[in-house]
């Protein structure tokens, strides 16, 4: 009886630990991880922003008004007009979908093919796998912006391009990652038990291996969102990425910012502010999501 | 030593054909018919004879394999081609232009290591203490904040504050040392600000570390001043991730230069690119992208080479 009373107490306890778990596991990650949770919060306003744009945004980004033009920050116009009067407050909001799609998109589109050569590549080695390292290697030379800026040439400026752009390289040579992890497992015990049960190339991959290295992609995924957002911005900047009159704030900050720099200052603010709180936060979070899923990545960058 | 270079230089041979695969096919394999993009924008009328021209000094009238092959045999005599419209050769006008892009390099590296290796080791010597978080803090903000944000704040504020601007006319080293100084140290900034941020931070993760290590405990209870112990002894034994660090980051601050470049108005490998561009010549991209990885593979090579002279412990086979 006693027993009983006893078990059922640390029940309600639990119950009650649990509810008072999440605050106080959310206070424990914010106090161990400030900046962690800083980049938390500004990955959700990104997303918060850009699914509610219609809402937020007062005006249409794209409608000019002549009579208010290169209006200076007010109540009306929260960031100020730009030289075509149109409301930048609005053009920084829909910027904000821009930029959360070319992350999202250009993650998710680079994510399978770059899954798919890493396992690929480890578990078939041999030649196949030599060819791929090569062009890993060839990709992984070029700097970057310099490889983008010339697929873009070819491709053309436009939303899809750039995230077709962003995700070719990308997928390559994150599959080098995907190819270590997998290697380490394929040697595993348990690949070995399920070829000797007569399981074939295609399962030990999909049932056996794939769900192993889910965090080295969570990894991947999160680092490159930010690397995407401002590869973007970078592109869009230089003009070979999203044309006007699109709100990109990469293009904000080259096309009205650099042209009117001096007369109307507040041009340039708005998108380096948002820019730069956005890719710090991006960043952050994804630092801190690499400390708790794969400690040995610590300190990669 | 010598074979553990010769092997590694030999096996960069099968990547640089896949490099040039990449480069010769992105004018054949993308979308788009790579000649009327050429051709559009240009005044003249466009002629059949025009269109034949430009597809013969492509190579676009051979096949894939044998305008590879041709270009595979240029570049290995150093010919990467010539200028679509003035005909002038590629090779040249990249090493012209990469003096440029190699001072501002130069410089920004030696920027970044000036200020990144005392605060990080100042960081790690003073863990969790204010100072620490400060200067953590500033490291991660610098790897946040971006290179053409930077660039665009140091061109405008000091005329929006003080009336002044850089002037962006860029000269020589010795044609004018204090003119090509005051674009080449801003440009230089930008790229090293961000490199110093990354290697602050590597800086401090090593020096913690090895701050741990049997023999720092054994130096400072032979009692050498604590000045000696971390530079002698640890100091010295963090500065290989660095030189790694350096060597991984070469690329990133090639790739900065696009910007820096065309912001600040040198006439580097950068700029030549984005002209080429706008002029649609595309040779000359072809031959920025495949010399700057060339370039990029070589450091890369020279910084696995350099592990062996910093550190006599590590041997290759």
């Amino acid at each position: 009886m006693a027993r009983e009373t006893a078990i059922s107490t640390g029940n309600a306890r639990g119950v009650d630990r649990k509810n008072r778990g999440f605050l106080h596991e959310l206070w424990k990650f914010v106090s161990r991880k400030p900046f962690g949770a800083f980049g938390a919060a500004m990955t959700l306003l990104l997303v918060v922003t850009a699914i509610f744009a219609p809402v937020i945004a007062h005006f249409d980004p794209l409608a000019t008004d002549q009579t208010s033009v290169l209006l200076p920050p007010g109540a009306d116009h929260l960031a100020g007009t730009d030289q075509f009067g149109r409301d930048v407050f609005s053009r920084l909001v829909y910027g904000a979908r821009v930029s959360l799609f070319v992350g999202l998109g250009a993650s998710f589109l680079a994510l399978i093919p770059g899954i798919v050569i890493g396992i690929m590549s480890a578990y078939f080695r041999g030649l196949f796998d030599y060819i791929v390292q090569r062009v890993v290697d060839a990709v992984q030379a070029i700097p970057g912006i310099i490889l983008l800026i010339a697929i873009m040439v070819v491709l053309g400026g436009s939303l899809v391009n750039v995230i077709i752009a962003l995700a070719l390289p990308r997928a390559i040579s994150s599959s080098r990652v995907m190819r270590g992890s997998t290697m380490q497992i394929s040697n595993s015990e348990y690949v070995t038990a399920a070829r000797a049960l007569g399981a074939d190339d295609a399962r030990i991959m999909i049932r056996h291996i794939l769900p192993n290295i889910v965090s080295p992609i969570i990894v991947i995924v999160s680092l490159g969102f930010g690397e995407f957002i401002l590869a973007e911005a970078t592109l869009s900047f230089l003009g070979y990425g999203i044309q006007p009159p699109a709100p990109s704030w990469g293009g904000m900050l080259s096309v009205e910012g650099r042209a009117y720099m001096f007369a109307a200052p507040w041009l340039l603010w708005g998108p380096a502010i948002a820019l730069s709180l956005v890719v710090f936060g991006v960043n952050m979070f994804g630092d801190a999501l690499r400390d708790v899923l794969d400690p040995r990545l610590r300190g990669t960058r | 030593m010598a074979r553990y270079a010769a092997r590694r230089l030999l096996a960069m041979i099968p990547t640089m054909l896949v490099m040039l695969f990449i480069v010769v096919s992105l004018t054949r394999f993308l979308p788009g018919n790579i000649i009327d993009l050429m051709l559009t924008g240009s005044s003249a009328q466009v002629t059949p004879a025009m269109r034949a021209q430009v597809s013969e000094r492509l190579g676009l009238n051979k096949s894939l394999p044998q305008q590879y092959g041709e270009y595979v045999l240029g570049v290995s005599h150093g010919d990467l081609g010539n200028s679509l419209w003035d005909g002038r050769s590629v090779s040249t006008m990249v090493i012209d232009r990469a003096s440029v892009t190699g001072e501002v390099a130069a410089v920004a590296i030696l920027v970044s290591v000036l200020i990144s290796i005392p605060l990080g080791v100042i960081s790690a010597v003073k863990q969790d203490s204010p100072l620490d978080y400060g200067l953590r803090s500033m490291s991660i903000a610098g790897i946040s904040l971006p290179n053409f944000v930077v660039a665009q704040a140091i061109v405008v504020l000091p005329a929006l504050w003080w009336q002044t601007a850089i002037p962006f006319q860029y000269k020589s080293f010795l044609e004018d040392p204090v003119i090509n100084m005051t674009i080449v140290l801003p440009a230089a900034g930008v790229l090293g600000l961000r490199l110093s941020a990354s290697i602050a931070r590597m800086m401090r993760t090593t020096m913690l570390d090895i701050m741990q290590q049997d023999y720092i405990r054994t130096a400072k209870s032979k009692g050498l001043t604590s000045f000696t112990v971390i530079v002698r002894h640890g100091l010295k034994n963090a500065l290989i991730p660095v030189v790694t660090l350096l060597g991984l980051q070469l690329s990133a601050l090639i790739g900065g230069s696009v910007v820096t470049e065309s912001l600040f108005a040198l006439p580097g490998i950068g700029r030549l690119l984005l002209d080429a561009i706008t002029a649609r010549d595309y040779p000359i991209i072809q031959g920025v992208v495949v010399s700057v990885g060339f370039f990029v593979m070589i450091t890369n090579l020279a910084v696995d080479l350099s592990y062996g002279f910093l550190d006599p412990r590590i041997r290759y086979s």
